[in-house]
C-alpha cells in the first residue's frame, strides 16, 4: 500500500517538474478519480481533476478572446488600406480638376495690363493679349523689313565703292600718260577740284 | 499548414526573431520565453496563416507584440504594491462593480496565468502533445519548455489550496 503511495508520488512529484509524460498522467487521473485517495493526497484529486478535464472547459471560453485579439490585430491594417484607398481617390479627383484651377490661378504674364484705347481704359486681358500680339507681329515684321533695306543699301554701297576704286585708277592712268612733269601736276590739280 | 510543413516553413524564421526579441528585452531567457508564445501562436494560427501576405512579417509583429507586453509587465511589478491599492480606492463605484464581477470570472484558473503557459497547458493536456513535440514546433530546447509547463503546474496547484485554505 505505502510502496503504491510512493510511485504516486513519485509522479506527483515529476508531474508539476513537467516531466510525466501522457501515459503516465493517466495514471495520476486515474488514482485521483478513485474513492479510497488517503487523507494527504485528498487535496490534489481537485488539481487532477482541473488538469483532466475543466482546463479544457476553460480554454474553450478563454479562447474566444485571443482569437478576438487577433482580429484586433487585423482592423488598424485594414484602416490604414482605407485610408490609402482614400488618399489615393482625393489626389485623383484633384488631379482630374487641376485644369480647371490651372487657368484660374496659374502664371500670367499680363496680368495687370491695360490699354487705353479712344479715352477708354481696357483691362480685358484676352483683348489687351489680342492687341499686343498684334503689335508684337507687326514689330516683328517691320524689323525684318528693316533688315531687308540694311542689306540693299549695304550693296549698293560696295558697288559705289568699286565705281570709286575704278575712277582712281582711270585717273592715275592719265596722269601717267603726261610725260611733262609740269603739265602733270597741273592735270593733278584739276582732277582734284574735280 | 501541416506539422512538417509549419516546421519547414515557419521554425527557420525562430534566429532572426530571438534575435530580435534579445535586442527589445535585454534578457535570454525572457527572449526564450516570447518565442516559445510566438511559434505557439503561429502553430494554433497554422491553418490561417495563407492568408497572410508575410508570414516573416506576421512572426515579427507577433514578436514585437509580446516582448512589448513583457516590458509593461516588468514595469507593473516593478511599480509595486502600494501604487496598486492606492489606485483601486480612487476607483468609481462602476468601475468596482465591474472588478466584483471580474472576480467571479476570474475563478477561472487558466485566465490568471500568462499566454505562454496557458498554451503549453493547452497543447499538453487538451491536444495530448509531449514536451518534445511541443519543443520541436517551438525549437526550443524541451527542458526550456518543461520549465514553463512546470511554473504552469505548480501555479494552478497553488491556486487550488489556497481556495482551500
Amino acid at each position: 500500500m505505502t510502496k503504491d503511495y510512493k510511485y504516486i508520488e513519485d509522479l506527483l512529484e515529476r508531474f508539476f517538474d513537467g516531466e510525466t509524460s501522457n501515459e503516465e498522467e493517466k495514471e495520476l487521473y486515474r488514482f485521483f478519480s478513485r474513492e479510497d485517495i488517503p487523507e494527504h493526497l485528498l487535496p490534489y484529486k481537485q488539481v487532477f481533476h482541473y488538469f483532466e478535464s475543466e482546463l479544457e472547459e476553460e480554454l474553450r471560453q478563454v479562447t474566444e478572446a485571443p482569437q478576438t485579439d487577433f482580429r484586433t490585430e487585423q482592423k488598424p491594417k485594414k484602416h490604414w488600406l482605407a485610408l490609402a484607398i482614400g488618399v489615393a481617390a482625393s489626389l485623383l479627383i484633384l488631379l482630374m480638376l487641376s485644369p480647371l484651377f490651372m487657368k484660374e490661378t496659374s502664371f500670367n504674364p499680363y496680368e495687370g495690363s491695360y490699354i487705353v484705347r479712344n479715352g477708354k481704359r481696357i483691362t480685358n486681358p484676352e483683348v489687351i493679349r489680342s492687341e499686343l500680339e498684334a503689335t508684337v507681329r507687326q514689330a516683328l515684321q517691320e524689323e525684318k523689313e528693316a533688315s531687308r533695306l540694311f542689306t540693299c543699301l549695304s550693296e549698293q554701297e560696295q558697288q559705289y565703292d568699286l565705281i570709286e576704286q575704278q575712277i582712281e585708277q582711270q585717273q592715275e592712268e592719265i596722269l601717267n600718260s603726261f610725260s611733262d612733269k609740269g603739265l602733270r601736276e597741273e592735270v593733278k590739280r584739276i582732277l582734284k577740284m574735280e | 499548414m501541416g506539422q512538417e510543413q509549419f516546421k519547414q516553413e515557419v521554425l527557420p524564421l525562430r534566429e532572426q526573431l530571438f534575435y530580435y526579441a534579445q535586442r527589445l528585452l535585454e534578457d535570454l531567457e525572457d527572449a526564450e520565453d516570447v518565442i516559445q508564445e510566438v511559434f505557439l501562436k503561429l502553430w494554433y494560427m497554422r491553418d490561417d496563416l495563407g492568408s497572410y501576405n508575410s508570414i516573416p512579417a506576421l512572426s515579427v509583429q507577433i514578436t514585437k507584440h509580446l516582448c512589448l507586453n513583457r516590458i509593461k509587465v516588468r514595469q507593473r511589478s516593478r511599480e509595486g504594491l502600494d501604487t496598486v491599492v492606492l489606485t483601486s480606492q480612487t476607483l468609481t463605484p462602476e468601475v468596482q462593480l465591474e472588478q466584483k464581477d471580474q472576480v467571479a470570472q476570474v475563478m477561472q484558473i487558466i485566465d490568471q496565468l500568462p499566454g505562454l503557459q496557458q498554451t503549453i497547458l493547452r497543447m499538453r493536456h487538451v491536444d495530448g502533445f509531449e514536451v518534445e513535440e511541443i519543443a520541436e514546433l517551438t525549437g526550443s530546447k524541451p527542458e526550456a519548455v518543461r520549465m514553463n509547463l512546470s511554473r504552469a503546474r505548480k501555479k494552478v496547484k497553488e491556486m487550488f489550496f489556497k481556495i482551500e485554505a
